[in-house]
């Protein structure tokens, strides 16, 4: 579905991605897991063309759209969750969906959404930004999956959530995995990335340094060199 | 994001009808006062619009509302009658206000800022030089339009329908910026980035909004042009874009509803003030930074957090 070649990118003059190759098979979670400044947010925002493009090939599906702007990724199939969530804390959280929505082509709907969240459900009409954290990530997501996405970017979506939370998020992301939605999930939290994930990438200084399946990647004695974990 | 609540309607509601009172029972003075307030009123929603809810501060709105006003007048001169004329007139502001906007959508902040400034002072200069415009002299013997049991002719009836048009303006405004373009269009000023990752195209919906701004501009031409029946390049000087600015800031930014207050009160405080010192503009700049100083949000703004807190 998604194959980084040699990718390149920065902020600047600094450079952050040297040359960072991976590919996410069409229906399989892909956790992109890394030290703190290793890459890993970079590489999601250069893919959803949020960064500019240097040097590289991303292929979507066969496709070369390295140079594609961000709203055509988006509506070529490319759901982006970023960190931090970033909803619209001013709309309520139906018009953070309905918003999103007007590129789907219709997979998703607000109640397959509100099935999927039951906590969005009840809160739809309430401003997004008196949402909890973990409500906001949902409501992220959600988002996300109204512009009926073929990959699904997330950017660290265990980030401050709280156990109950994360049991709740984790049980959402495992509906999707079921359904055959394709991910490449950021992770810090490993244990949760790695309960989700068919396939492990790990990269270092902005370069993969151990990519496998999820099994192998248990033992793997770069886990421990790179993550310490 | 902006949200029609009953607060809001309310606050429009008691000002609209307060204008209309000051019409019917403050005399000739009065009507004149009312109609200029509308007009006033009509330019500050247009600019709150592109400023208030997309970020698109502009200094151009007094030369793209002259866009209007000239717009009518030439189409009235080569024998329109009144009603396509307007319609004309406000096109011209739209498609004017939009190419600027699709060029000054790329810049952001003081880069923005300049853009329309820029394009204000060409269209000004414009004016002022063609001699097909009537040059620095302006052209004269505009036609007003006339509505059934109104006239139009007398000032109470022109000063009801510059009311009425203030009235449909702020409700247009409002069904802008409640429609799903709208909610992009505010979503585009919260957070670009998230807002293009979900597929809105940035720069195209900022360009959209400032010519629907532009074309609500151009309302304010026509209504000046119908109403002084004479309009010259003044009009369009930078300075009256700066002015209508200041009626935003001073009446509440993002609201809709200050522009409708700034817009009284700035020009009550104007006449009043006139009449006992030649420097009411010292009265307005303090009043000025009192509002901001309060908080920024403006007399509207101010008047919502008091209702806030009576009903709450």
């Amino acid at each position: 579905m998604l194959e980084l070649t040699g990718l390149t990118a920065g902020y600047g003059p600094a450079e952050v991605l040297h040359g960072l190759s991976l590919r996410v098979g069409a229906g399989t979670v892909h956790a992109l897991l890394g030290r703190n400044g290793a890459g890993k947010t970079t590489a999601l925002r250069r893919i959803m063309g949020l960064l500019p493009h240097r040097e590289g090939r991303i292929l979507l599906a066969g496709q070369e759209i390295a140079d594609w702007p961000t709203p055509h990724l988006a509506r070529a199939g490319i759901g982006y969750v970023p960190e931090g969530r970033e909803v619209f804390a001013t709309l309520t959280v139906r018009e953070n969906l309905v918003l999103a929505g007007r590129i789907g082509r219709g997979e998703w709907s607000l109640p397959r959404v509100s099935a999927l969240f039951p906590n969005l459900a009840a809160r739809m009409e309430a401003p997004a930004g008196a949402l909890s954290g973990g409500e906001q990530q949902m409501l992220a997501i959600g988002r996300a999956l109204m512009t009926s996405p073929r990959l699904l970017l997330l950017d660290e979506p265990s980030e401050g959530l709280s156990v109950q939370m994360l049991g709740g998020l984790g049980a959402a992301l495992a509906a999707l995995k079921a359904e055959r939605m394709t991910v490449l999930l950021v992770e810090q939290n490993i244990g949760f990335a790695t309960a989700l994930a068919d396939e492990v990438t790990l990269i270092s200084r902005g370069q993969a340094v151990w990519s496998g399946p999820v099994a192998a990647f248990e033992g793997a004695e770069a886990r421990a060199r790179y993550l310490g974990a | 994001m902006f949200r029609l609540d009953p607060m809001r309607i309310a606050l429009m509601v008691l000002m609209l009808v307060g204008l209309e009172a000051a019409a019917i029972f403050g005399g000739f003075f009065g009507r004149e006062i009312v109609t200029e307030i509308a007009i006033l009123a009509i330019l500050a929603i247009s600019l709150d619009l592109a400023a208030g809810f997309g970020g698109m501060v502009s200094l151009g709105h007094g030369a793209i509302m002259g866009l209007g006003a000239y717009g009518y007048a030439l189409a009235a001169q080569a024998g329109l009658p009144p009603w396509p004329a307007a319609a004309l007139g406000v096109a011209a502001a739209g498609l004017g206000g939009g190419l600027i906007g699709a060029v000054a959508a790329r810049m952001q902040g003081i880069f923005f800022i300049m853009a329309t400034l820029a394009f204000g002072q060409m269209i000004w200069a414009l004016s002022f030089t063609a001699g097909w415009l009537g040059g620095d002299n302006g052209l004269g013997g505009i036609d007003r339009p006339s509505l059934p049991f109104l006239g139009l002719t007398d000032p109470l009836s022109f000063a009801s329908y510059a009311v009425g048009l203030l009235l449909l303006v702020f409700l247009l405004a409002a069904a802008i910026l409640r429609s799903p373009f709208g909610r992009a269009y505010q979503a585009v000023h919260e957070n670009p980035s998230r807002a293009a990752a979900l597929g809105v195209a940035p720069l195209r919906i900022r360009a959209i909004g400032f010519a629907a701004s532009s074309a609500l501009a151009g309302v304010a031409g026509v209504l000046a042009a119908q109403h002084m029946q004479f309009i010259s390049p003044a009009m369009m000087v930078w300075t009256a874009s700066g002015e209508v600015l200041v009626v935003l800031i001073l009446g509440g930014i993002g609201t809709l509803t200050g522009p409708i207050m700034g817009a009284a009160v700035f020009v009550g405080l104007k006449y009043w003030a006139a009449g006992w010192t030649d420097h009411w503009h010292l009265v307005i700049g303090i009043l000025l930074i009192a509002v901001v100083m309060a908080g920024g949000r403006g007399l509207a703004g101010q008047a919502e957090d008091w209702w806030r807190r009576a009903w709450a």
